[in-house]
């Protein structure tokens, strides 16, 4: 590939030391492993110097020490000037290495903003009994901006940071606490609420 | 560019299995049947005074002063098979690996990389027809005792010119075997319809257009016959027992176009997606 684009040994060297396969460079591809060929073919994308790098599930059927390098790889890469845009369904693994992230669907973007913006705000869930009063007591707490009762799990939007606060009102108001713990929504859950609703359809 | 694409073609070339496989496939074939089968009938007829005159024959074939007339008629003849699989590998792996979209994702453009292809098939069969060309006279003075023939070089054009002519045949071929897998996008099909081609089409309407003058337009066309005729362009005088059936200009225009078609309709096949 390099010699396609006349480019000089050293620049082979020079991608081949950024994926971590200098010691191998000479060995035949086929005693490669899958992540070793995924490495590879990164190296290859990368001989140019490109300001865009498009990798389209780059972990496809690695194992997780494969999908983790690749993960650290594309974070490497993605810094500085270059932008990395990364094509997957593993939502789990864009929401570990993206600092943007849209979501498809037919064709179509639906949403797109940094991940933070996509997966909405940080919240408490609290379990405790009696429900009813727990939710009626949340509600009245200052900072809190919505409470709703999620199957017996108390979803309060507020800051996680006054967990400690909404603890101690809870149990003044005769609420007997048993977890309090943070929540955020993953982006699957975000991916599934945007595919699976009318827009998307 | 197109340097760089002579340069990474000629790497992968180097790089196959099956360029030293058909390299060493073309020695052999120009060793065996120039020199070892030519020995066997030297052998036979020797003592037989019938046959003084087909004896000579031999004899002057198997001179080392002769070894390009002789390489070359053998590569005219057999030598089209392998070179049409030479360049068949050449292009069908490119297919068969996808490594086309690979080469395309980085920008070469398509006539570019074509063109380095096809240059570096060209000087693969170079090396080819070299390696045939060194390894003749070795052959050919290796037997010049056994046969009682003297050793005397040939003349430094004479050999220019049988190489040439040499290169040009297998040339011919192997872009038609290049052709025949940019258009299959295959090497199991391209071979397949290229030794179809080669081996019953044209001799079989070589066959017919002697008796069918009508057929004689299509035979003056075909490679094969061409390929022989300017093989037969080399033979002294003194030894050739049939007129060649088309002149020296005639055979290479008519390979030179094979040349050219091959190359165009690779170009033409190259133009569709790849996916």
């Amino acid at each position: 590939m390099a010699r396609y684009n006349g480019l000089p040994d050293k620049r082979v060297e020079e991608v081949l030391d950024g994926v971590g396969l200098l010691k191998r460079g000479g060995h035949k591809y086929r005693t490669y492993s899958l992540g070793m060929k995924q490495r590879l073919g990164i190296a290859s994308a990368l001989l140019k110097d490109p300001d865009l790098l498009v990798l389209d599930e780059p972990t496809n059927g690695l194992d997780p020490e494969g999908m983790a390098e690749i993960r650290a790889l594309i974070r490497q890469f993605g810094q500085g000037d270059r932008t990395v845009i990364l094509s997957s369904h593993l939502l789990g693994e864009v929401q570990q290495v993206s600092d943007r992230v849209g979501v498809m669907a037919k064709g179509r973007m639906l949403r797109e903003g940094t991940t933070a913006d996509l997966r909405g705000g940080k919240g408490l869930i609290v379990r405790a009994s009696p429900v009813d009063l727990a939710v009626q007591a949340a509600a009245a707490i200052e900072g809190v901006s919505g409470v709703t009762n999620d199957n017996g799990a108390i979803r309060i939007a507020v800051d996680p940071a006054l967990a400690g606060k909404v603890n101690q009102r809870l149990v003044a108001a005769g609420v007997e606490v048993f977890e309090i713990s943070q929540f955020q929504s993953s982006l699957e859950e975000v991916f599934l609420q945007l595919t699976q609703s009318k827009e998307a359809r | 560019m197109m340097n760089g694409s002579f340069r990474a073609e000629t790497l992968k070339i180097r790089k196959r299995a099956a360029t030293w496989v058909l390299g060493a496939l073309t020695v052999a074939i120009v060793v065996f049947w120039s020199y070892v089968v030519g020995y066997i009938v030297c052998n036979d007829v020797l003592g037989d005074s019938a046959r003084a005159a087909d004896l000579e024959l031999v004899r002057e074939t198997l001179m080392v002063k002769n070894f390009h007339v002789a390489g070359l008629d053998t590569l005219a003849r057999f030598g089209g098979a392998v070179a049409l699989v030479f360049g068949a590998v050449v292009a069908g792996s490119e297919f068969i690996w996808n490594t086309i979209k690979t080469v395309f994702m980085q920008r070469p453009v398509r006539n570019t990389v074509l063109a380095g292809e096809i240059a570096a098939t060209g000087a693969s069969i170079a090396a080819f027809v070299l390696a045939s060309f060194v390894a003749a006279p070795a052959a050919a003075i290796a037997l010049s005792g056994p046969v009682g023939a003297a050793v005397t070089m040939p003349s430094v054009p004479g050999v220019l010119l049988g190489f040439g002519a040499a290169w040009l045949v297998l040339m011919a071929w192997a872009a038609s075997g290049l052709a025949l897998a940019s258009v299959t996008r295959s090497i199991a099909a391209a071979v397949g319809l290229g030794l179809v081609y080669f081996l019953a089409i044209e001799n079989a309407v070589s066959g017919l257009a002697d008796r069918y003058s009508i057929l004689e337009a299509l035979k003056s066309v075909f490679i094969g016959p061409n390929a022989r005729a300017l093989a037969e362009q080399f033979i002294p005088e003194s030894l050739v027992q049939n007129p060649p059936s088309s002149g020296p200009a005639q055979a290479v225009a008519a390979l030179c176009g094979a040349v050219a078609v091959a190359a165009v309709v690779s170009a033409l096949a190259w133009r569709r997606d790849v996916n």
